[in-house]
């Protein structure tokens, strides 16, 4: 594209309303949360702006991307990911004991965020155009393309985010058909191995994993998250306290209540039925992405979108269930709610890539 | 179009239905878990976790404590008040327990590391006390160090300007400031600031935001008037430790009282302590020997005997009495006078503290009517004057006296008192034989119930009368006179009880009971040593001067006319001749 045939109405034109419509309520929920979460602080709902800002502007620049370029740079996404995964392991700054962030100056990301897109990619990348995706050398390459990633970030370690690119990989190699046997025997091997592995978990692992099956056993320590979480879910009933009364939140009894833990304060405050309203933002946006893939005529595009919406909604399921404490702790932010830029950027990105497979008529019908 | 293309173009194999249903189910169990997981905590344990929650932050919080209220003088004078002090305490779970702020605290304090160590173990998980009740100066220092976890807390510490002068009457209170020890204790719900509470919107900082409806107000305690008068007060303590120390003696106290109203004006123990150091203080010290001890009386009770004698009519006012033996055999008892005299009369009989005479006097009268006097002069029980631990003293029903006792309670045996006691009884012969309430409170006898005849007026007249020759030249007691003003009252010298059934033969409790001026008294006052071991050893010359000396000052104080020529108290006596006086010798045999 060159300068001569931009056009910003053909740029915006590659939007999709329903995912757009979709973005801007959560980002309004955001805004809401955190100017209450925050004692009123305008400048933290500046800071959230800025963010949608730029990640408004790459949205827009992803989404007129052709996919078959995006396609094309996948297997090469996939290599830097490996290559800076490697260099974080070596010389990543540590922080809490564990090396998950690559920093140049002031400047810090995590290389894991990208292999989050580049993972999803490459294998869409893989098998939109393997030969027979039933062969067991299909399966095979795609579970090499995922262990590699995945092992390198649960060195780190970040299991939580291992299992969620792992998770990635399997919906799209599910999508991609390859054969049902394969599901079935990562299921087998993962019920077998899974008391072995756990002597192979940090303390603090274990710990998460014991504190979710009985938060009351430390109710200072590592169950103090989940039981101020519940509490503050809870208090908020069916119509919730209203904006600015919870007390969770704003009497800083909730931990991370602007990150990871947005969703307590959002449900103190606006109870069951904003539960549901933010359940049906998400809901549109997932099947908005699935009904996108339905569409899509073209395998790649079809793979992508298929485990882009999937992963979507597994980051909501995660954040839901362990702020709802039917899932262990992991730190996973709610998306496009929490405060913070890297995991807010990664998801709109993501839903360029859905807009880019939806609006260029090439891979539609 | 190139291959690639076409391949691009090439619709893909449509996804098997089985497995577009694995991906809805997926959805399904997702969404669905963590909508019952919603449903769950905000509709079925809404009201539990609610409850927590409101748990976290309401809590009670006890409202600033005013200061605990003086106690002040019948002048308004300050004898005991709360000053603010700086208490310092650490939240354990932000306070360094060791690195360089740990020790610039500790150093600053002048504590060991080690001793501030165990005062942050001996506390809870979130307070512990790191220094109590520091000089607002001292804790600024510490304070401005800024250590996380270290807060203040305004604490109030109870001061006593008299110190010693006041200690056994005041009492103390402890570090909380309760009263827990003389007044302060018997009027500390007076005194004491009420603690309220406010329900307070806290977050998890401890921080308060707001306080929910509207707070309770805190009740300050009430200043407390006592009708001690600070001048007198120190004159008698001054006077008794003087006359202790120079006797020798262990202990003594003094009681002086308004006869207008029954207010004690000084009331002093001694040896005492004082109440604002309190490591240098032993446990005996905190009686107050005019109120908690109680012992036999002796001579001072002569005049009672006298009284019922009359009251009954057993004797006449000009009755006289042989005494001219060395032993009046009573029973298996012989009793002796430290003087041999000839006939006495009933005036002699108290100037000179014959037993022997007191004895006859008694064994002439029903023991009911002894009894009664003095019961009904205070004896044998308290006077509820409002102070811990009053002692009753011990007065046995006349049913049960045998001769020996019904004799030698006319002479102050077999019977136990308080120094309180004498000074109240007393007080009913200066007001024509009507018992007074003594008081510590200014203004305290308020009612106008008089209180109960002890004897009829004519016999505290001739009492008064009488003895007024106690403190004339020749009495026991001589030692009592005031210059300007006519005195009466009696000396008294009782062996003290060995523990064993029987007297020491050198030991004695000496005592001087009497009021001044004689004809119309305004003021009584007693007097107890007990124990001298220096110098004659009588009531008259150990006790008598403590007397003098208080109700001299008290007589000016209080601006009482003169009744008498300044010159009539002024006696120069030879020390033989005064110790003649003092054990009852008179100015001549008999």
């Amino acid at each position: 594209m060159n300068l001569h045939s931009f056009s910003l109405r053909r740029a915006l034109g590659h939007l999709d309303p329903a995912l757009m419509t979709g973005i801007f309520l959560l980002m309004g929920i955001s805004l809401a949360v955190l100017y209450s979460g925050s004692q009123e602080s305008i400048r933290v709902v500046l800071a959230q702006l800025l963010r949608f800002a730029i990640g408004l502007v790459v949205l827009v620049g992803v989404a007129n991307i052709p996919p078959e370029r995006l396609r094309a740079w996948a297997p090469f996404l996939y290599g830097l990911g490996l290559v800076l995964l490697a260099v974080t392991l070596v010389a990543g700054r540590t922080y809490l004991g564990a090396k998950r962030w690559l920093g140049v100056g002031p400047l810090s990301f995590q290389p894991s965020e990208l292999v989050k897109l580049a993972l999803p990619l490459m294998l869409a990348y893989y098998y939109s155009q393997a030969e027979n995706v039933q062969s067991w050398k299909a399966a095979l390459s795609g579970f090499a393309l995922i262990s590699v990633p995945f092992l390198l970030i649960a060195k780190e370690p970040d299991l939580g985010t291992a299992a969620q690119i792992g998770a990635a990989g399997i919906f799209t190699m599910w999508l991609a058909g390859v054969r049902r046997r394969w599901f079935i025997g990562l299921i087998l091997l993962a019920v077998i191995s899974g008391p072995i592995l756990w002597h192979f978990l940090h303390g603090y692992q274990k710990e998460r994993i014991l504190t979710f099956l009985d938060p009351q056993r430390d109710p200072l320590g590592a169950g103090y998250h989940i039981i101020q979480s519940m509490i503050a879910i809870g208090s908020g009933g069916v119509f919730g306290k209203g904006w600015f009364n919870g007390t969770q939140v704003n009497l800083d009894f909730l931990p991370e209540a602007q990150t990871d833990f947005v969703f307590a304060g959002f449900a103190e405050e606006f109870g069951l039925v904003g539960v549901l309203f933010l359940m049906a933002t998400y809901l549109l946006i997932v099947l908005r992405g699935l009904i996108i893939a339905y569409e899509c005529r073209d395998r790649f595009g079809r793979l992508i979108a298929g485990t882009l919406s999937l992963t979507f909604f597994l980051y909501i399921f995660i954040n839901m269930g362990m702020t709802t404490g039917i899932l262990p702790v992991v730190g996973v932010p709610l998306p496009l709610v929490s405060y913070g830029g890297t995991a807010m950027l990664t998801f709109l990105i993501g839903l360029g890539i859905l807009m880019s497979v939806h609006s260029h008529p090439r891979f539609h019908e | 179009m190139t291959l690639s293309r076409q391949r691009l173009l090439a619709s893909p194999r449509p996804l098997p239905a089985w497995r577009a249903r694995a991906v809805w189910t997926l959805l399904g169990l997702g969404l669905g878990g963590t909508m019952l997981a919603s449903w769950d905590a905000q509709v079925l344990r809404h009201h539990q976790l609610r409850d927590q929650g409101d748990q976290r932050y309401l809590r009670q919080l006890p409202l600033p404590l005013p200061a605990r209220a003086p106690i002040v003088d019948r002048h308004g004078e300050v004898l005991a008040v709360s000053v603010p002090t700086t208490t310092l305490w650490a939240d354990p779970r932000f306070f360094p327990v060791s690195g360089p702020e740990f020790s610039a605290v500790a150093q600053a304090l002048h504590l060991s590391e080690a001793e501030l160590r165990q005062r942050l173990h001996r506390g809870g998980s979130r307070f512990a006390y790191v220094a109590r009740q520091l000089p607002p100066d001292a804790a600024a220092p510490v304070l401005a160090m800024k250590v996380a976890g270290l807060h203040q807390l305004l604490e109030y510490r109870r001061y006593y300007p008299d110190a010693d002068v006041t200690g056994p009457l005041l009492g103390f209170t402890d570090l909380d400031g309760h009263g827990i020890a003389g007044i302060e204790l018997s009027y500390d719900s007076w005194l004491r600031s009420k603690g309220s509470t406010a329900t307070a919107l806290q977050d998890n900082r401890g921080r308060t935001l707001a306080f929910a409806g509207l707070p309770a107000t805190a009740k300050a305690g009430q200043t407390l008037a006592l009708s001690i008068d600070r001048n007198l007060q120190y004159t008698a303590y001054t006077a008794l430790a003087a006359a202790v120390q120079a006797a020798g003696a262990s202990s003594g106290s003094a009681v002086l009282m308004d006869l207008r109203n029954g207010e004690i004006l000084a009331l002093v123990s001694y040896p005492s302590y004082n109440p604002n150091n309190r490591s240098d203080y032993v446990a005996k010290l905190y009686d107050n020997r005019a109120l908690n001890h109680t012992y036999e009386p002796g001579s001072v009770m002569k005049p009672f005997a006298v009284a019922a004698a009359l009251d009954a009519g057993s004797i006449r006012p000009d009755s006289r009495f042989d005494v001219a033996t060395s032993c009046y055999r009573v029973g298996r008892y012989c009793i002796r006078d430290d003087v041999r005299h000839g006939t006495l009369d009933l005036r002699q009989v108290l100037q000179y503290s014959s037993n022997i005479g007191a004895a006859q006097i008694s064994l002439r009268t029903p023991p009911a009517a002894l009894y009664g006097t003095l019961q009904r002069a205070g004896f044998g029980r308290i006077s509820e004057i409002g102070f811990p631990g009053e002692a009753p003293g011990n007065l046995p029903p006349s049913q049960n006296w045998d001769r020996s006792r019904q004799a030698a309670m006319a002479y102050g045996y077999g019977i136990s008192v308080t120094t309180l006691q004498l000074a109240a009884a007393y007080g009913a012969i200066a007001r024509d034989g009507i018992y007074l309430r003594p008081t510590l409170v200014h203004g305290g006898n308020t009612d106008e119930h008089p209180g109960p005849a002890v004897m009829r007026p004519q016999t505290a007249a001739l009492l008064r009368q009488w003895l007024q020759a106690v403190v004339a030249p020749g009495g026991t007691g001589f030692l009592a006179a005031i210059p300007g003003y006519s005195v009466a009252g009696k000396t008294g010298t009782s062996a003290l009880a060995n523990g064993k059934g029987g007297f020491h033969h050198s030991r004695v409790n000496t005592s001087f009971v009497g009021f001044a001026p004689a004809e119309h008294p305004r003021l009584v006052m007693a007097v107890t040593v007990r124990d001298p071991s220096r110098g004659l050893r009588y009531g008259g010359v150990v006790a008598a001067p403590v007397f003098r000396v208080t109700m001299g000052a008290a007589l000016r104080a209080l601006r009482v006319p003169p009744d008498r020529p300044f010159s009539d108290g002024i006696v120069k006596v030879s020390s033989t001749q005064q110790k003649l006086w003092a054990e009852g010798a008179g100015d001549a045999r008999h």
